[in-house]
């Protein structure tokens, strides 16, 4: 599927900038470099170039060298007649080519937008579109501000045909740059209303205005104007049997009728400009009319290449704009076309990289501005959690002391000497310790170590036994009752009985808490 | 040609040709611009982060701090016995190594140590905010009775000012208690029967340490 996209050069708005209104998006920058593009064609073929206009079926090939018609010639749209075509256009390899479409195919819709709210415009003339006009049209929006209405947009649908959308595809193909695609009331209108302004400075046109054309002996096309927006174009057949004048009388007559829907009121003045027929338009009504007389018959052949029309461009997405140039003996320089192409694909991959690189920037930065916000607003929270927890410098002063007790509790050990003493007791009478190594072990389940290498008193042992009566060896019983007493001083003790190499002596090995 | 090479140049600087000037210009300028608002906003963001993390910190010292402070005023209510030790250990008071020396000579007389030979290690900051010390401390001990030992070290324990940490301490008896040594002694002479040996840690607040070691 084709897809066509309409751009604008609005000429009333920026001429005098010589730049297009851009709006950021690729499709901007496309209609300007079409723009610069055509610019860069008049520079190198200020005068030679070839003018198609596409009447009906039929395709009327103008060659222009030294900005006057050197050719003239009729070939038809069908497919059966590319070759001819082809062959026209080989004749003059590099000249860039104008297309002028004339015909009924172009339907205008005038809308006022004044008192829509700016964020609601682009919908509406979106609806409007929608409504007016079918998805395969050509459309182009307009932006022609008038006194009274700043926003006044005038939508110019082109519904082409099968033939003229083939043509257009097969000329896209070929090596001649397309400068533009016009429509023949708009540039008939403009231009009329230039003449006229040069040939009648004194005359003051109406809201609106009548432009009566005579295409030729046999056909009249008239274009009314609304402020100088085109607002309607009509065609007819000159009748034999009628006057023109009053033939073309009744038909400014109805086309008022009909107006009246487009905002018309009754009694309004009309300016009627006439050109190319021998006689005056005599309006049988009251309505006020001034009606002016251009002698000259305006041809689409009569406009010059540097004419840069409203409706200027229409953009083929697949279609490449810039033509590749085959031969180098063209004065159509090359390279010249290349850096021209170059300029704007820069811009372009600028856009293609910036766009997301800004989006992207945005994202993070507004990510980050929201956690910084954040961040202060819990710092500034936290100062005043502190400024409240601030002790005074008394408390501060108590404060080292408490700190001082806290590290006092934390690293002092309890007093050694209570376990020890009972250990003592438990041991004594009956051994006594000649040698003891006391150890902070510090494990994980016991802290303390303490190994003796004690000496025992079998006499007093001896009499314990005698008294309780019981055959077991002397040191076993000691064991027996140390282990027993351990357990009362400390449950989780253990305890290691070791040989001595003094008679009725062992060695002790206690780990305790 | 030269017409040519000239309008090479401006095409192929996007941003000085009027056609897309334009955009390019703007585009880039809003590069520009978002970059140096996003690097501030970052750097903003930085800086609050840093700010908001030493506050936690400061907020969260300062929570302990208060937490200590309760503590140390429920202990002077609440368990006065603790706070009666640590005043009597005086730990909140600076105390030099003579100190210590004059207290162990003191003690060497009252216990009839016959030989006392101390040694004092290298100190070590445990605290910089409480200029708090730390000094390993060796004794070698000859003394007659292993009773008196016991008491010495008792003594070392509960009385010596800062906190004591006890690591290890031996006692071995040299020479078996003989009718000799008996008389000996009751003639007033100085004999030892035990030898010993005591390491310890003691904890202790000096300031002008700290300082000097800042200086």
């Amino acid at each position: 599927m084709t897809i066509w996209h309409s751009l604008t050069y609005n000429t009333r708005l920026n001429s005098g900038l010589k730049t297009l209104k851009i709006w950021l998006g690729k499709y901007r920058i496309e209609a300007k470099s079409v723009f610069f593009f055509w610019e860069r064609i008049k520079e190198n073929h200020p005068k030679s170039y070839l003018t198609f206009l596409v009447k009906g079926q039929n395709l009327h090939a103008f060659c222009f060298s030294n900005d006057k018609i050197t050719e003239q010639t009729t070939l038809s749209l069908s497919d059966d007649d590319r070759p001819h075509i082809v062959k026209y256009l080989q004749r003059y390899p590099h000249y860039p080519l104008r297309v002028i479409l004339q015909g009924g195919e172009a339907d205008f819709r005038l809308v006022s937008l004044k008192n829509v709210r700016w964020w609601d415009r682009a919908s509406l003339l979106k609806q409007i579109k929608l409504g007016e006009f079918t998805s395969s049209d050509w459309i182009q929006k307009l932006r022609i501000p008038s006194p009274e209405d700043p926003y006044r947009y005038l939508l110019v649908g082109v519904r082409p045909s099968h033939s003229l959308k083939n043509l257009l595809s097969f000329l896209a193909k070929q090596s001649h740059p397309i400068a533009n695609i016009q429509i023949w009331p708009i540039i008939a209108a403009e231009q009329t209303l230039k003449i006229v302004k040069e040939r009648f400075p004194h005359s003051i046109i109406a809201k609106w205005s009548f432009i009566v054309l005579c295409q030729d002996n046999q056909q009249w096309q008239l274009i009314v104007c609304q402020d100088e927006a085109v607002v309607l174009s009509r065609q007819g057949f000159l009748s034999p049997l009628v006057s023109i004048g009053n033939d073309l009388s009744k038909e400014i007559l109805a086309t008022l009728r009909y107006l009246h829907r487009n905002g018309y009121q009754e009694g309004e003045p009309v300016t009627i400009i006439q050109s190319g027929f021998p006689e005056f338009i005599n309006l049988d009504s009251t309505i006020p009319t001034e009606i002016l007389q251009l002698p000259e018959i305006i041809h689409p052949q009569n406009l010059g290449l540097s004419y840069f029309s409203l409706f200027s461009a229409l953009r083929l997405l697949n279609f490449n704009f810039l033509p590749s140039l085959s031969g180098q003996d063209t004065s159509f320089e090359l390279p010249a076309i290349r850096s021209h192409r170059l300029a704007f694909l820069i811009p372009q991959l600028i856009i293609h990289l910036c766009i997301p690189l800004i989006i992207l920037l945005f994202l993070f930065g507004g990510f980050f501005l929201v956690k910084g916000i954040k961040e202060n607003q819990t710092h500034n929270f936290l100062s005043g959690e502190i400024a409240s927890h601030t002790l005074s410098a008394e408390t501060q002063k108590k404060l080292i002391l408490a700190k001082l007790f806290q590290f006092y509790k934390n690293q002092s050990k309890p007093n050694l000497f209570p376990k020890l003493k009972s250990l003592a007791t438990l041991i004594s009478p009956q051994a006594i310790a000649t040698e003891l190594k006391w150890q902070d072990i510090n494990t994980p389940t016991l802290n303390y170590n303490l190994k003796m290498t004690l000496i025992l008193d079998t006499r007093t042992t001896e009499q314990n036994i005698k008294k309780s009566k019981k055959k077991i060896s002397n040191i076993e019983t000691y064991k027996q009752k140390v282990e027993k007493g351990m357990i009362k001083i400390c449950p989780s003790a253990h305890i290691e009985w070791a040989p001595s190499s003094q008679k009725n002596s062992v060695s002790l090995n206690i780990s305790y808490n | 040609m030269q017409k040519i090479k000239q309008k090479r140049t401006i095409n192929l600087a996007p941003w000085l040709n009027p056609a897309t000037g334009g955009i390019t210009s703007i585009l880039l300028l809003i590069t520009t611009l978002m970059l140096c608002f996003f690097f501030l906003i970052k750097e903003n963001y930085d800086t609050n982060r840093q700010n908001t993390s030493l506050a936690e910190k400061e907020l969260t010292a300062l929570q302990n701090d208060q937490e200590v402070f309760e503590a140390y005023e429920s202990a002077l209510t609440g368990s006065p016995k603790q706070f009666h030790e640590f005043r009597k250990k005086q730990f909140d008071r600076q105390v030099t190594l003579d100190d210590v020396k004059t207290r162990l000579q003191k003690w060497q007389k009252q216990f009839k140590i016959q030989m006392l030979n101390t040694q004092f290690g290298t100190d070590q900051l445990v605290s910089t905010e409480l200029n708090l010390w730390k000094t390993p401390v060796s004794l070698d001990i000859k003394i007659l009775q292993d009773k008196q030992f016991y008491q010495f070290l008792n003594k070392i324990q509960q009385e010596l000012p800062g906190i004591i940490v006890i690591k290890t301490f031996q006692l071995k008896r040299i020479t078996p208690l003989t009718s000799e040594i008996l008389e000996q002694v009751s003639l007033g002479k100085r004999m030892s029967l035990f030898e010993g040996k005591i390491e310890f840690e003691w904890t202790h607040l000096d300031t002008n340490q700290n300082k000097n070691e800042a200086k």
